[in-house]
């Protein structure tokens, strides 16, 4: 992994996942090769802390976990956003949004 | 919410069904992984590599996902109580000795607090309660004969009530009740059963008023069923009602006799109050006007009797009204009652009050304890806002109807014992 840390910033897990199911149902490599892509390899997302989430998120009802079969006729759960998820992930940007606000101005003081 | 609730019982049932799903996901995120790594151009041997090297431990990934839901912290206590048991299973004798004594721990608290619950804290179901005062401070029940009591007086004759309750307008209620419950053999009129033993109580007429106790159903007793030559009456108590006559409406007017003699049930008080006192056993079915007393007891009858004392008085004081003040005006009172019967006392009654009258401190007779009572003023103070007053009137009552606590009721009369006792709930102002 070298010295570099490519884990996603703390607490941003849930708020990535729900962002990028908002794009279209997916099932958990899918998710974690989404977030490596569009980060451009500066996140990644192993399953260790990915499937806790997934479960997690899923009990909360912000995602529901289906078993379908994938593109090439394997089985996969695909995880789809829920009304609750689609709420959740418009709070967590707005929050964000308004974090980020305030510690670039706090670095750029 | 419910949703995790149900999903996380079904885990904890089934928990190798939780176990196979997360397994499975691990496995289809493991194939995505290796597939994805195929079409990027990998050997399927490193393809594989790969993605067991990007997964890690399946074991950890396994767990994590489990420790995220609720009910791995159910299952872990499962399994902590399941050690528990087998290392107590392993030494019986332990095991034995820690539930007994857990077991004896908890019922002597329970048991213990059941009964300081029901005697100190439960508040009286009486209107006002920090208005009533008994007069006399010390349990002498249920009878003391002659004109003196040692260390003061604490229980009175109906005369020496009268007298009182004449003299003393400070309360605007002064009520008698028997120290003692006699048992009467109850049945009512007409019925073909055997008399039943019902503890019953003779009260003035304003016991009821002076509580703030109205009637359940029917009425309360007053001052007109408590002269000589009244209808005989007798008000029940709720529990009795219930518990010995079914809630039946039709002893309201009914007549029953007591002891033989045709007593009219008048009405039920109503439920939670128990009497003056509060007794595990000794609770008063009924509640006699002591002006049938002398009906009742024929000639063992007490009524008319200046040196027989068989009556705790409870009064209300006026709002405004000094204790210490009307402590010193009863202490004079009593006084003035013993002098005018000294005719009838013996010579070492009439030497001690004789004692009494020069005595700057009341002594032996009359209030004795008048002045701890003025010097205990903090004490008293302290209980308006503790509990331990809060049972005064129940504490002298019970004590009163047999000395069954005494020695709780000891404690509680060291704190704020007074020629006229606070009786009730400081905790209850309404």
């Amino acid at each position: 992994m070298g010295a570099e840390n490519r884990e996603v910033v703390q607490g941003t897990l849930e708020m990535l996942v729900l962002k990028t199911l908002d794009l279209e149902p997916m099932h958990g490599y899918g998710i974690a090769l989404r977030i490596e892509q569009i980060s451009k390899g500066v996140f990644r997302v192993n399953p260790g802390s990915l499937l806790p989430a997934l479960s997690r998120m899923d009990r909360s009802g912000r995602i529901r976990g289906e078993w379908r079969s994938s593109e090439n006729n394997r089985r996969a759960k695909y995880y789809a956003l829920t009304a609750a998820g689609r709420k959740a992930l418009e709070q967590e940007c707005r929050q964000w949004g308004r974090q980020v606000a305030a510690i670039s101005r706090i670095l750029e003081a | 919410m419910l949703r995790s609730l149900i999903a996380g019982l079904r885990a904890l049932l089934h928990p190798s069904r939780r176990n196979a799903q997360i397994e499975e996901e691990l496995t289809s995120f493991f194939d995505a992984s290796v597939e994805d790594k195929l079409r990027k151009g990998l050997s399927p041997e490193n393809a594989r590599r790969a993605a067991r090297i990007e997964i890690g431990s399946r074991e950890m990934v396994r767990n994590k996902t489990w420790s995220a839901s609720w009910e791995s912290g159910v299952d872990s206590l499962m399994g902590d109580l399941r050690l528990a048991a087998r290392q107590l299973k392993k030494s019986p004798g332990f095991a034995f000795a820690a539930v007994v004594t857990l077991a004896l721990g908890i019922g002597a608290t329970t048991a213990i607090f059941s009964l300081v619950q029901q005697v100190l804290m439960q508040s009286l179901p009486v209107a006002k309660p920090q208005q009533l005062w008994r007069i006399g401070d010390k349990i002498h029940c249920c009878e003391w004969g002659g004109y003196t009591q040692d260390p003061e007086y604490s229980i009175f004759s109906w005369p020496l009530y009268g007298y009182f309750r004449e003299h003393t307008p400070d309360f605007s209620d002064l009520a008698a009740f028997q120290g003692g419950t006699p048992d009467f053999g109850v049945r009512r009129a007409g019925s073909s059963q055997p008399a039943q033993g019902r503890i019953s109580q003779f009260v003035s007429g304003n016991f009821f008023h002076t509580f703030g106790i109205g009637p359940w159903i029917g009425r309360v007793l007053g001052d007109a069923d408590d002269h000589a030559g009244a209808a005989p009456v007798a008000v029940m108590s709720y529990r009795a009602w219930q518990q010995k006559y079914g809630g039946d409406r039709s002893v309201i007017g009914a007549t029953f006799e007591m002891d033989g003699s045709p007593v009219t049930v008048v009405g039920v008080a109503p439920p939670g109050f128990f009497g003056a006192m509060q007794s595990s056993y000794a609770n008063p079915d009924f509640w006699i006007p002591l002006a049938d007393e002398p009906v009742l007891m024929g000639s063992s009858s007490l009524l008319y009797q200046g040196n027989e004392n068989w009556l705790d008085i409870i009064g209300r004081v006026r709002s405004g009204t000094d204790p210490g003040t009307l402590q010193s005006q009863l202490k004079v009172e009593l006084h003035q009652w013993q002098l005018s019967h000294l005719a009838d006392m013996s010579a070492e009654e009439e030497a001690v009050s004789a004692q009494a009258a020069t005595a700057s401190d009341a002594g032996r007779i009359g209030c004795g304890t008048t002045a701890r009572r003025l010097s205990g003023r903090s004490e008293i103070a302290a209980n308006r806002s503790g509990m331990c007053s809060a049972d005064r009137l129940r504490q002298s009552g019970q004590s009163a109807a047999g000395a069954r606590f005494e020695g709780q009721a000891a404690g509680g009369h060291s704190r704020g014992s007074g020629c006229i006792a606070r009786t009730a709930g400081a905790e209850n102002p309404g």
